[in-house]
């Protein structure tokens, strides 16, 4: 699977989201009405927007992508690009906990951390490990990749932190776990990426050049499943 | 109630999370649920297998509405599935001996707020498969399988009589009904004979 090259287009505006959908009980006589939830967990959506296709690199670069794309039937690995998110520690000393001479530290280096248990498909509860040399404390809002066997890698944020005990952190994720996966296996907080297709039935994804070649575009993913079983 | 307490109590709490579960005992078994991505189910009185997957996105179009049966009435109900998907597109090319009457089941279950499940899924609907057929149009490819459920096997009703004939035949040796013809007005059942 090619992963999507997100880097190489910059764009206005960015947007990752997890897609839901709920159910109204209709408006009632005298108040708000009942709500139900029934995607049982909810999939990520990746909305770029207004990317700037100012030369003829660009241009040609975007047009393979989306020939590659088919409307929508290949599968791309797409990274978050939400690196300022992740609880890497912003800047690291010494061992001795010293400096460089002009007062600089480290800048900061990857995030170490492993699920601290097993997991099984559809948790949404799981313990999991953060090197507190690598990384500040979980608040929520982080996330990570776990690469599955099958589902290869998918986006999980954190909603809640239950409990910490000796830097193992108990955490609410959503969406929930894709697959089992054995204690040990990384979680990735460095470049979380997800398996998505593009999500463009019109093809508007396709841009319209205007007069000197220039074109915008914008780009909508949706979180792939196995369709085929 | 069919709901457990617990599954009362949770969809009161405010925020309901129904899971709908469809279970067709075709070759092979079709199963798909209303969420996204995969649910493994534990086996029950329906579902044979332990730790069966149920496919989430991708397969079901809608949900049916159906109703509760009751005094004999039977009824029949139509799913949309995807029709792209490999293991329904093989189902509906089968041939008609492999799906006829495969038994098709729906259930229901609660999700918590962590999206866990209240309980085991209830088994609402238990039917089988009446009709298959495939509708294509200009991108889009559906298949919908049509679930007969209830007693639906068409016999005219069994009727009885409240005569000792029938009641022998019901009960043999038993006299409950030994002193109706006393009852009776101008004529008596008398067949069967015993």
């Amino acid at each position: 699977m090619d992963e999507f090259p997100v880097t190489n287009f910059p764009v206005e505006k960015l947007r990752w989201r997890p897609a839901s959908v709920s159910t109204s009980g209709g408006q009632t006589l005298t108040g708000p009405g009942q709500d139900a939830s029934w995607d049982g967990g909810g999939w990520w959506v990746a909305e770029l927007v207004g990317i700037d296709l100012g030369d003829e690199q660009a241009l040609r670069a975007i047009r393979a992508l989306l020939l590659l794309a088919l409307g929508g039937v290949t599968r791309f690995i797409v990274p978050m690009l939400d690196w300022p998110l992740s609880p890497a520690l912003s800047s690291v000393p010494h061992g001795d906990g010293s400096p460089f001479a002009d007062s600089s530290e480290y800048v900061s280096g990857a995030v170490a951390a492993h699920l601290a248990a097993d997991v099984s498909l559809r948790d949404t509860t799981i313990d999991l490990y953060l090197d507190p040399e690598t990384a500040g404390p979980l608040q929520g809002g982080e996330v990570f990749t776990l690469v599955y066997p099958t589902h290869g890698p998918r986006i999980h944020m954190i909603g809640k932190v239950d409990s910490v005990t000796d830097d193992v952190y108990t955490v609410f994720i959503r969406p929930p776990i894709r697959e089992d996966l054995a204690a040990e296996a990384e979680v990735d907080f460095n470049r979380p990426r997800c398996v998505m297709k593009l999500n463009d039935p019109d093809g508007e994804a396709w841009p319209w050049i205007v007069p000197g070649w220039e074109g915008k575009t914008d780009l909508r993913f949706a979180e792939a499943f196995d369709e085929l079983s | 109630m069919w709901i457990t307490e617990a599954a009362a109590a949770a969809a009161s709490a405010g925020g309901v999370k129904p899971a709908m579960f469809l279970r067709i005992a075709a070759d092979p078994i079709i199963r798909a649920w209303s969420g996204v991505g995969d649910f493994r189910l534990s086996a029950d009185t329906i579902e044979t297998e332990d730790g069966a997957i149920y496919k989430g996105v991708g397969r079901l179009a809608e949900w049916p509405a159906f109703d509760v049966l009751f005094n004999g009435e039977a009824g029949r109900l139509s799913i949309t599935m995807s029709g792209v998907d490999a293991a329904l597109q093989d189902l509906a090319e089968d041939s008609a001996a492999d799906i006829d009457q495969a038994a098709c089941h729906l259930g229901v279950l609660f999700l918590d707020e962590r999206d866990q499940p209240i309980a085991a899924p209830l088994w609402v609907v238990e039917g089988e498969m009446e009709d298959l057929e495939t509708d294509r149009r200009a991108g889009l490819r559906t298949v919908t399988v049509t679930i007969g459920y209830g007693p639906l096997d068409r016999r005219r009703p069994l009727l009885g009589y409240w005569s000792p004939a029938d009641q022998e035949a019901r009960s043999p040796g038993d006299l409950f009904c030994s002193r109706t013809p006393l009852y009776a007005e101008g004529s008596e059942v008398t067949w069967p004979r015993w």
